[in-house]
């Protein structure tokens, strides 16, 4: 190695321990706002929707009332016979 | 209706706002496939006046005095049977009420969703709740026999209103939706001081002022520049019916009584025959100052109630059987307003002693004519 090689190593290691100390500062600054429980909360609200929409779609009255099959099947005769009263009422 | 087709809800009725709700807020029962369980505990009519009434939950000012409404207090019968009656009878009478009579009292669905119960009950229009009852299937689904026949012209030779022949008017033309809610909420425009407020009542239809009056619409009607002189002449003496209506239906000896066979309360009715007939005013007062009035004859009988106890009505005498009546038939032209002498000295017309049973001949002192009206 020359004597100029190493006056220029001596001059560049302070400018090289300066950016090394930078890129360690900025590497650890990510890994702070990411906790792994943050992910798993989306999939914790979709299953809640999930569960409260199945309950709220299923209206067994209105599903039986606008089913006019299932009403004639279901649906009790009235009791025949003709009324006894007489004239105008 | 089939027994399906009453309770068939209509898809339409899922697109409005009443359709939006659960079933079970406005009916109870329970959501579930099972229909035993589902109407467990589920109120068929949600909406009969009192506290529980679901309508009162977002229409609280067409409900707030509903309790009122002749429609649902049917308090016009209690009045009359309170004046034929004595106290000791009143439990009896409220049987035979019960029974008989208290199936024609009206919930907001009985006009605004199902046809009434005493005429087989369904749906009108698949539960869609209509503003505006149905003439044909609410209105005179009750009041049919008499008022229905008359104002559409059902009777043979008898016309139809005017009011409906000519104008195509419904019922609800003529009776608001406000008097159906309240029968008290019009006296009170005029009776708007606690005093005079004091003074309104809702005994019967005929108990205070006349709502609607035909000079509700014919306002000229008996002002000074009305331009048919026999209103000024005869002014507040007749009601407007003595000259403008026609032959109505009147009824004889109503009897009621529980079926042994069925169980099943029924009524019979001796006769039911037309007439016309003027008589005196039985109660003259500042909303119906007329000397002359026309009257029907309702089918009280002294004994009609006796399947219940006998002499339940010792005060029969108290009320005539010929009634004021509003006959539903007005016509501008009828036989006794064709000339003068048609209405004057015509005795056919006018409820005098001999045309009164003579059992009834007491109860009637107040309204029989004394003596035909002359030409003056």
């Amino acid at each position: 190695m020359t004597q100029l090689e190493n006056a220029m190593r001596r001059n560049h290691l302070p400018a090289l321990l300066l950016l090394l100390a930078l890129l360690t500062a900025c590497s650890r600054a990510p890994a702070t706002p990411v906790p792994a429980e943050t992910v798993e909360l989306p999939t914790a609200t979709l299953e809640a929707t999930a569960t409260t929409k199945a309950t709220a779609v299923v209206d067994y009255c209105s599903d039986c009332h606008s089913n006019q099959e299932e009403l004639t099947a279901l649906a009790k005769p009235e009791p025949e016979g003709e009324s006894e009263s007489k004239g105008v009422g | 209706l089939e027994p399906w087709e009453k309770v068939l809800v209509d898809e339409e009725f899922f697109a409005t706002v009443h359709g939006d709700m659960q079933c079970t807020f406005c009916h109870g029962g329970t959501q579930s496939a099972d229909m035993e369980t589902a109407h467990a505990e589920m109120t068929a009519d949600p909406s009969e006046a009192g506290e529980d009434n679901i309508c009162a939950t977002c229409h609280l000012d067409q409900t707030e005095h509903f309790a009122d409404s002749l429609h649902v207090s049917q308090a016009g019968y209690w009045d009359r049977l309170d004046m034929r009656s004595v106290p000791e009878n009143h439990a009896q009478l409220e049987t035979m009420f019960g029974n008989h009579c208290s199936s024609c009292h009206t919930s907001c669905g009985d006009c605004h969703i199902s046809q009434p119960n005493n005429v087989g009950g369904g749906f009108v229009d698949g539960h869609v709740i209509n503003k505006t009852p149905s003439m044909s299937q609410n209105c005179t689904a009750c009041h049919g026999s008499r008022v229905g026949a008359e104002y559409t012209g059902k009777h043979e030779d008898i016309p139809g209103d005017a009011h409906f022949r000519l104008g195509r008017m419904n019922c609800m033309d003529c009776h608001s939706g406000a008097d159906m809610h309240d029968s008290t909420e019009a006296c009170l425009e005029c009776h708007n001081t606690p005093e005079s407020a004091a003074m309104v009542s809702v005994d019967n239809r005929y108990s205070g002022a006349q709502i609607p009056s035909c000079e509700s619409c014919h306002e000229a009607v008996g002002k000074s520049d009305d331009a048919n002189p026999q209103h000024l002449v005869h002014g507040d003496k007749l009601a407007c019916q003595v000259c403008h209506t026609v032959q109505y239906t009147s009824c004889d000896g109503c009897h009621v009584a529980v079926s042994e066979k069925t169980g099943n309360p029924f009524f019979e009715t001796q006769a039911t025959y037309f007439t016309f007939y003027i008589g005196k005013n039985p109660d003259p007062n500042y909303h119906r100052p007329y000397e002359y009035v026309v009257l029907r004859h309702v089918p009280v009988d002294p004994d009609s109630y006796d399947y219940y106890g006998e002499d339940l009505l010792p005060n029969f005498n108290s009320l005539p059987t010929w009634t004021y009546a509003t006959p539903h038939n007005v016509q501008r032209k009828t036989p006794q307003n064709a000339s003068c002498t048609a209405c004057h000295g015509n005795a056919d017309i006018f409820l005098t002693a001999d045309k009164i049973k003579p059992e009834e001949l007491e109860a009637n002192q107040p309204v029989i004519v004394p003596k035909v009206p002359a030409l003056p």
